[in-house]
């Protein structure tokens, strides 16, 4: 039985009514209407709610330690790099255009097209990861370490924990792209690949809300 | 009406004045903080106590924006669902599944 049971019409009775001299009367069909919204995107929904207050918890950290603080960032650490985090920004952006690329091609039954986009989005998710990762090591050197106060420890944190899910649709966008690789994306598929979505493109507007945070 | 504002009117009808009567109490009430913050913070014109009030009035918030925003959603989903054409299919009855 669907969760939104609420949107399931039986308009005939289960048991027959007696019909005309006596005769049971065949049992009828029941009717039954698509759900208004299926249990894949409710429990994508829901997930992205429990994340969305796991990031307010730590970016509520954050503010208490950023405006708690005189100076921010103290003046013996190092100032993020913003140039190249404003390149990172647009490669992640991009990658959500290749998935709504993704989406709409899966939609549209059109297979190539699909996994080229699917290709596209993975790419560009890793090259943002792989830029992340090497902003850190030249942070780590010049001193900005997660023991290195408030500073360090919140900036890794939020950070390090949008990059991890990064990693995990990364992961998921795999899974994804194995199984439509070889033939048309079925009804079930192109709902698996609408909840990848849902979670990519949060993904993308969480980074904008942290980068506006942390990199200001 | 369907069932779904039907129930809607229920809850607000049952909550609704219970709910007025108390935002109309002219109770005062005594407004302290946990001693730890009392300790820690030397008033209010202390950043640190800036921080805690702009963390706790985020933190409060985002529980009534994300009900408020899965809610639209959710009453956005059905009423386009009510409106558009039903895809409406017929699941095989008992005798049917029988003779298959």
């Amino acid at each position: 039985m669907n969760v939104m049971s609420a949107a399931i019409v039986r308009r005939f009775p289960t048991r027959p009514a007696p019909g005309r001299r006596g005769r049971p009367r065949p049992p009828a069909p029941e009717v039954q209407t698509e759900p208004a919204v299926s249990n894949l995107r409710v429990a994508v929904v829901m997930l992205l709610a429990a994340e969305a207050m796991f990031f307010a918890g730590l970016i509520g950290a954050y503010l208490v330690f950023r405006l708690g603080n005189a100076s921010w960032p103290p003046g013996d650490l190092p100032r993020l790099p913003l140039g190249v985090t404003w390149a990172n920004t647009g490669v992640l952006l991009a990658s959500g255009f290749t998935m709504a690329a993704a989406l709409g091609a899966s939609r549209a039954g059109l297979q190539t097209a699909l996994a080229r986009n699917l290709l596209w989005t993975a790419l560009l998710g890793t090259l943002f990861l792989l830029i992340q990762g090497s902003e850190w090591t030249r942070l780590v050197h010049h001193g900005l370490t997660l023991s290195a106060g408030a500073y360090g420890a919140t900036f890794y944190a939020l950070i390090g924990a949008h990059a991890l899910h990064v990693a995990g649709a990364l992961i998921w966008l795999g899974a994804i792209a194995l199984w439509t690789r070889s033939s048309r994306p079925s009804p079930e598929q192109v709902g698996r690949i609408e909840a990848l979505a849902i979670y990519w493109f949060f993904v993308c507007a969480l980074w904008l809300v942290l980068f506006a945070l942390v990199y200001r | 009406m369907n069932e779904y504002a039907e129930t809607c009117r229920r809850i607000v009808g049952r909550l609704g004045l219970p709910a007025v009567l108390l935002a109309a109490s002219p109770d005062h009430v005594l407004a302290q903080g946990c001693a730890m913050c009392r300790t820690a913070l030397s008033g209010p014109q202390d950043p640190l106590a800036m921080g805690l009030n702009t963390s706790i009035l985020f933190l409060m918030s985002m529980p009534f924006v994300l009900v408020a925003s899965v809610g639209a959603w959710l009453t956005y989903m059905f009423r386009r669902a009510r409106h558009r054409p039903a895809n409406v299919y017929l699941l095989p009855t008992q005798a049917e599944e029988g003779q298959s």
